[in-house]
């Protein structure tokens, strides 16, 4: 099949109601840029990018979904494989808020623990029309057991940080670090080693 | 729950969500889509619609639906203001000041009044400068002639009133999401339950997607499993395509194109042989605008071939199935698109009985597809239901190759018969390239972008410059007989192409493990060779294609099922194991060494059909006396053909 790569591929899934600010998150993070209009995403969208850590390259596979895409037969199918589900809500948006739980316990039947959930408060810039305190947020997180953090794509707050967050709770990074001095180019028996266990913990993943 | 209030609240919800969306609609073309006129417009018509489609409500998508049909009624009734301004005095209304007491039936009669218009202008001598109305140009003149008042056409200026703009726009928009009695209605692309009447019980969008998935396999069963493989499943892209009609994968002047065929195209459910057998069917495939639809997709999937084979992740095969090219050749697609539509309907035709995925949200699709047929089972094959699984792949083989040279020796004819279109569509054309405001800014907005792009494509420019030289050497090896001149155009084409492609999707490069890339090499090589070898294959028994062709066309209207099939079987069956000889070879051939491949070519004599250039070189030489001119343009389009994939792969391999 698929030749195994010497990048370590996770894919992220970014869940959410209707215009929270998925696309802006993945966009700031992405290219660095905001812009107030973007169309609202169909379906799901796919983008990639590669993350230079201090210690390890990780190659990230962002889908975007739909808001709107209560679709329970492919909503499923979104969430199988990833690492990673990241679950956005509007911190001016108290519904959108309280929807978290329902997206989390789709994330949960279909994944268990085997998956990194990130509860994301987006548009904290939005200072006077804010709903959610940051309270709210971190308490709800504490209480379904995922991890939290308030952003702004808009301002470009927090982004940066919730991607090392969630690159640094990635599955496998214990037995990475071992090997964080090997070149990429560089292929022996013992990087080659490497590279198949990981994708092992990866296939696991996935099998289930 | 059905209180006042609770609708009252209802109701503001789905303002609330139609707003969100409609206020992001179309962002480079915002002077238009963003003033609150055309806003008010929008959101009355989907609030409207909305509350009378209760049981399917707003869904994300449907404002991109309407505002191409509100557009282009807005182009189509300024243009009409234009030509009333410039063309004023052939818009008063002379008809008080006619003589007609003779006889009544005359005033129906508007060329009639036109030409006694014009007498009366011609006795008075009018100071009035208008020329003859013949001198105009003949869609200035239809304007005009349909302007009539008292013509029995009804007037134009009351077909294309702004009074009624919006109530159109409503009535198309509904037209087009409810299918009007036909059985292509996009509101089941958004529904999430299976609709009444379908046999598969998949949610129709899904149901769509997996007929999709089949048409590929049957045109192209390599690139069909390579998917497969990847775990690429038709929906996770064909969703967007299929709910906004493609609305996001081409620019608004393209996609006004692309809807003009769809829309041309009978919705008309028609009836197949399988109906009533309980045999499961494809209800996308059951009309010929469905079909088309279909033919559509597939033609995009395939279009971007070799990014997708070149891809061994499923995410960024998917990244590039959703950014689709902007500089495509927009007609060329559609050709492609309407030839798989005939295939699509002989599916439907036919019904070969598809496998649904019973649970298709657990376990991948198995590819199941078998590339090993003896001619013995060939003709064995009873008629009805079961067709080998090549069946559809020769037969797409052999009308794509027949279009294109049909295409090609009928080109000036083909060109006549485009201008030969329906009055409306061509005022449609034209009307859109007006200069009004909408035109305008999608014009700097393209500008922008292509501004943006030429860094990239220069960069292009330097690598073709630098491939140049191996491109000729490949060439001679292809078929030494034929100069490079023409070959200019295909390339720059193909440069152009992928350089959108690659700026679409950010992260193209993929950094592997040397490893990887030689087994990256090894299956570009496969396809490659599979490209060739079926390309040649064709080519060489070219005038049995063409003619079978059209028979088999003119025959499935009448006995679709045995008729076609019994023709087709037992002419194609040589014909078959030599495509399949090679082809079927080559795809299984992943792991064999480079150098196998190059071999044939270098010593033509040994392995005729392995590799196609020499034997394609073969037939040149033996039908060159007598259709020199027929086998020449066939070779151009082998060697086009092949020259196109090889650069396009060395691309791939360079990226």
């Amino acid at each position: 099949m698929a030749p195994v790569s010497a990048l370590a591929k996770y894919k992220l899934v970014f869940l959410g109601d209707q215009s929270v600010g998925k696309t802006s998150i993945i966009t700031r993070f992405m290219y660095d840029k905001f812009d107030t209009t973007y169309q609202a995403t169909i379906g799901i969208d796919f983008l990639s990018k590669t993350m230079y850590l201090e210690d390890r390259t990780v190659r990230l596979q962002l889908w975007d979904t739909a808001g709107q895409e209560r679709f329970r037969s492919l909503i499923p199918s979104y969430i199988r494989d990833s690492s990673v589900a990241v679950i956005v809500y509007d911190v001016a948006s108290r519904q959108s808020f309280l929807n978290t739980s329902k997206w989390i316990e789709e994330v949960r039947t279909e994944r268990g623990s085997d998956v990194i959930i990130v509860l994301v408060g987006n548009k904290t810039d939005l200072v006077d029309k804010r709903q959610v305190s940051i309270e709210e947020g971190e308490s709800k997180a504490r209480e379904m057991n995922v991890m939290f953090i308030e952003t702004s794509a808009k301002a470009g707050f927090n982004i940066k940080p919730l991607f090392r967050k969630i690159a640094a709770a990635l599955p496998g990074m214990e037995t990475l670090s071992s090997a964080k001095q090997e070149d990429m180019v560089d292929v022996n028996l013992k990087s080659s080693n490497t590279n198949a266990s990981q994708a092992q913990a990866q296939s696991g993943g996935c099998a289930c | 729950a059905d209180s006042t209030w609770g609708r009252f609240f209802r109701n503001a919800e789905l303002e609330k969500t139609v707003d969100q969306d409609l206020s992001r609609l179309y962002p480079e073309h915002g002077s238009y889509f963003q003033t609150p006129g055309c806003q008010g417009m929008l959101r009355r018509i989907l609030l409207l619609w909305c509350l009378r489609h209760p049981e399917c409500g707003y869904r994300q998508g449907m404002h991109e639906l309407l505002a191409p049909l509100l557009y282009v009624l807005h182009v189509d009734m300024k243009r009409l203001c234009e030509v009333r301004t410039q063309y004023e005095d052939y818009f008063t209304d002379k008809f008080d000041g006619l003589s007609h007491g003779d006889n009544l039936s005359y005033n129906f009669d508007f060329k009639k009044i036109m030409d006694s218009m014009e007498e009366e202008n011609d006795i008075q001598e009018n100071t009035v400068k208008v020329t003859s109305l013949d001198e105009l140009d003949t869609e200035i003149q239809t304007i005009i002639y349909l302007c009539d008042a008292y013509g029995a056409e009804g007037e134009l200026g009351i077909v294309l009133s702004e009074k009624f703009m919006e109530h159109d726009a409503y009535c198309m928009f509904d037209a087009l999401m409810s299918g009007a009695q036909g059985s292509v209605a996009i509101t089941d692309f958004f529904s999430i339950s299976p609709v009444g009447g379908s046999l598969s019980g998949l949610p129709p969008v899904i149901e769509a997607s997996t007929a999709l998935y089949h048409l590929l396999s049957g045109v192209d069963s390599s690139l069909h499993s390579h998917l497969v493989e990847l775990g690429v499943e038709p929906q996770y892209f064909s969703l967007r395509w299929l709910r906004v009609l493609f609305g996001r994968e081409f620019a608004l002047e393209n996609l006004l194109l692309i809807w003009d065929e769809i829309f041309a195209a009978d919705s008309k459910k028609l009836c197949s042989f399988a109906d009533g057998e309980g045999t499961l069917c494809f209800n996308i495939f059951s009309s010929s605008r469905g079909a088309l639809i279909s033919g559509m997709a597939v033609a995009m999937i395939l279009h971007l071939r070799s990014s997708l084979l070149a891809t061994e992740n499923a995410t960024t095969c998917l990244q590039r199935l959703l950014n689709f090219p902007e500089s495509v050749d927009l007609l060329k697609l559609i050709e492609k698109a309407k030839s798989l539509q005939s295939l699509a309907l002989d599916f439907h035709l036919i019904c070969p009985s598809p496998s649904f995925g019973v649970d298709y949200t657990n376990s991948k699709p198995k590819v199941v597809r078998s590339h090993t047929h003896s001619s013995d089972s060939i003709s064995s094959v009873p008629p009805l239901n079961k067709v080998p699984d090549s069946y559809w792949e020769e037969k797409w083989r052999v009308l794509h190759k027949a279009d294109e040279v049909k295409h090609n020796s009928l080109a000036k004819q083909s060109k006549t018969l485009t201008q030969k279109k329906g009055w409306s569509e061509k005022l449609r054309i034209t009307l859109s390239r007006t200069e009004s405001d909408p035109s305008r800014t999608k014009a700097e907005s393209h500008k922008k972008g292509q501004q943006k792009s030429s860094v990239r494509r220069n960069l292009l420019k330097d690598l073709s410059k630098e491939l140049c030289l191996e491109e000729d050497d490949v060439e001679i090896e292809a078929g030494d007989s034929v100069g490079g001149n023409f070959k200019c155009s295909t390339e720059e084409r193909c440069l152009g192409d992928n350089s959108c492609s690659e700026e679409n999707s950010p992260a193209v490069s993929d950094p592997s493990s040397p490893h990887s890339g030689a087994n990256n090499c090894d299956c570009e090589n496969g396809s490659e060779k599979s490209c060739v070898g079926s390309n040649s294959s064709i080519d060489q028994n070219d005038h049995h294609p063409i003619t079978l062709d059209l028979g088999s066309e003119t025959d499935r209207t009448e006995k679709p099922l045995t008729g076609t099939k019994k023709l087709l079987s037992s002419k194609l069956q040589w014909f078959w194991k030599f495509g399949r000889g090679s082809t079927g070879e080559v795809t299984s051939e992943k792991g064999q060494e480079r150098v196998d491949a190059r071999k044939p070519a270098d010593d033509p004599n040994a392995e005729d059909d392995v590799l196609g250039a020499s034997s394609a070189d073969a037939s040149f030489h033996s039908y060159s006396s007598a259709r020199v001119d027929v086998v020449d343009q066939n070779m151009m389009g082998t060697l086009k053909n092949l020259g196109q994939s090889m650069l396009e792969h060395i691309q791939v391999l360079l990226f």
